[in-house]
């Protein structure tokens, strides 16, 4: 695993325009970053990261069947008792998910740790299954990568697979959700709508804001719709602490993630893994917090995270030698677990975080993010990747 | 190979991506277009009578040899609206290839007293022909290769119902600011 600079095709930004890619430069700094990319072998892409994926993807599939099971699973992770019952039953109907991402510290030798599941509202999606893809494409073109090079990226085509099996499901449309102001969210959304039509469903697009709901405790869009089948790119936990959460038992709507993906993109999902299968190659020790120790200082060598947080946001680190890192955030509130400090693979003056993509229930890709810090935000870029023959 | 053999997107980058809102919706079709997938369709949905329906239908079936796509080969027929869906046609003014109909409108203008208006609205006739191109099989183009499909009333509009109350979702995404994973 190398990272090499090489130069940045001049056209980018334009196609990156043509091909719907708003938000490859956030405040004016660059999010897309192609002054760089990262070279793998094959064996390291697949026994490196496409197998932990699988494996690890396969254990948390074991953990909602435990967790459903069990109430006190639930309750470790500060699920509201009010949506248990929906949670249960729709594993137990065997409601369809789409996508996850896994983000893995791997340095190309030793086993890739993970660090996050991100099952829920997983991002980035776009740029990896997508503008990428045209990356690489252009360079084997241009002579400037070797013609056997390759990626690990096969999103479209599975997302596309998945979406098709979901069309004898949908009846009439599927509706497509994010909330009105971001623009990279809606971005992701219009990505995933855009691959439902090709697959043969017809979808709209409704603001999370803007949905309604009836006398009988049905969700409708703009023109009084009844909204049966519906992806939204809004957190579980958000949903569940909204006004019209009462109303998602008698709207009976499916929903993409389905509610049961709310105990995997909660980060004591990481201490329940480490709990039920401790010294896992590719886990970290990872513990719920106690009260005592929420009260004292972080020793060296942890970090802590709440259950609910995104783009590093309250996060706080120290690290071996006892530096010590801390993001401020929104999600003070919540539990906290503690997962044991793993420095991520420093390349230049970044380092790298893998986010290893499942579809359906397979290992479907990565997408490389850089950031300056040792804990990934949000304003990390995002970076190619290729596999060359060995 | 590990990655995507191929990339299309049919949405992407070729609409502006509006900021929708309730309070200021995109304008729509007009309210009156319906569209079915054929006659049988038409005539049992029972918005229009069946007179109405097979004259529309007619209409329909006459417009695709006027208006409809063209192409003077198969695999460019099939390139763009699938490999099953492309035929041969021969007329007394030449011949060409072009795609099947996927389904048909009823022309735009209401009247106050006996329905649809004959001969008002479409060129003529106030049935046009639909179809359903390769990338894009969940939306339905007109002759001219418009999109119709996302405001298209009738057979696939889900139930409706009066809306009590909206913004009761968001708000916890308003009250912690930036997220995203």
């Amino acid at each position: 695993m190398q990272r090499v600079v090489m130069a940045e095709r001049p056209g980018w930004r334009q196609q990156a325009e043509s091909l719907g890619f708003r938000f490859h430069s956030i405040g004016g700094q660059p999010y897309w970053d192609e002054s760089a990319y990262y070279q793998f072998r094959l064996p390291q892409i697949e026994s490196g990261i496409e197998q932990p994926t699988q494996e690890i993807h396969e254990l948390c599939m074991d953990l909602v069947s435990r967790a459903v099971r069990d109430e006190e699973y639930l309750r470790r992770l500060a699920l509201p008792e009010a949506f248990w019952d929906l949670i249960r039953s729709s594993w137990a109907r065997g409601d369809p998910h789409l996508y996850g991402r896994m983000d893995f510290a791997y340095d190309g030798e030793n086993p890739a740790k993970l660090f996050e599941l991100n099952y829920d509202t997983p991002t980035s999606l776009y740029e990896a299954a997508v503008f990428q893809w045209f990356w690489l494409q252009d360079g084997i073109a241009a002579g400037r990568l070797p013609p056997d090079a390759d990626q690990f990226n096969s999103l479209q085509e599975k997302l596309l697979l998945a979406l098709s099996m979901l069309v004898p499901k949908i009846h009439g449309r599927m509706y497509f959700a994010s909330v009105r102001e971001s623009i990279e969210d809606r971005a992701t959304v219009e990505y995933l709508e855009d691959l439902a039509r090709q697959a043969g469903i017809r979808t709209t697009y409704v603001a999370m804001e803007d949905i309604g709901r009836t006398a009988d405790g049905r969700y409708t869009d703009c023109d009084n719709n009844v909204i049966e089948a519906i992806f939204k790119l809004y957190p579980w936990e958000f949903l569940f602490a909204d006004e019209f959460a009462r109303y998602l038992q008698s709207a009976a709507a499916t929903w993409f993630e389905p509610p049961w993906k709310s105990i995997l993109s909660n980060k004591g999902a990481l201490a329940l893994l480490w709990e039920l299968h401790p010294q896992h190659p590719n886990l970290l020790p990872t513990f719920f917090e106690t009260k005592a120790q929420g009260a004292s200082a972080l020793p060296a060598g942890w970090v802590r995270k709440p259950l609910f947080s995104r783009e590093g946001a309250n996060v706080e680190l120290v690290t071996s030698q006892g530096e010590h890192l801390e993001v401020p955030g929104p999600y003070g509130d919540f539990p906290y677990v503690r997962q044991a400090f793993h420095a991520l693979p420093r390349f230049a003056d970044s380092y790298a975080l893998i986010g290893s993509w499942v579809i359906g229930d397979q290992p479907a890709g990565i997408g490389v993010r850089e950031d300056l810090s040792l804990i990934t935000r949000d304003t990390a870029r995002f970076v190619p990747h290729v596999i060359v023959p060995d | 190979m590990k990655r995507s053999r191929s990339i299309e997107l049919v949405l992407m980058g070729t609409v502006p991506l509006l900021l929708s809102a309730c309070d200021n919706p995109s304008p729509p079709q007009p309210q009156t277009t319906l569209a079915y997938q054929g006659l049988t369709q038409c005539i049992s949905d029972g918005k229009v009578s069946t007179d109405i329906c097979e004259k529309a239908y007619a209409d329909a079936v006459q417009a695709q040899y006027r208006d409809g796509p063209r192409f003077d080969s198969l695999p460019e027929c099939q390139a763009q609206y699938g490999y099953d869906q492309c035929h041969h046609v021969q007329t007394s003014s030449g011949d060409w290839f072009m795609p099947a109909l996927a389904g048909f409108m009823i022309g735009r203008a209401l009247s106050h007293h006996d329905g649809y208006n004959y001969g008002y609205g479409y060129g003529g006739g106030f049935g046009q022909p639909l179809y359903r191109t390769r990338g894009d099989r969940a939306e339905w183009r007109t002759a001219s290769g418009e999109r119709f499909g996302a405001s298209a009333r009738g057979p696939f509009g889900s139930s409706v119902a009066e809306t009590l109350s909206r913004g009761g979702f968001g708000m916890s995404s308003a009250a912690r600011g930036s997220w995203g994973g």
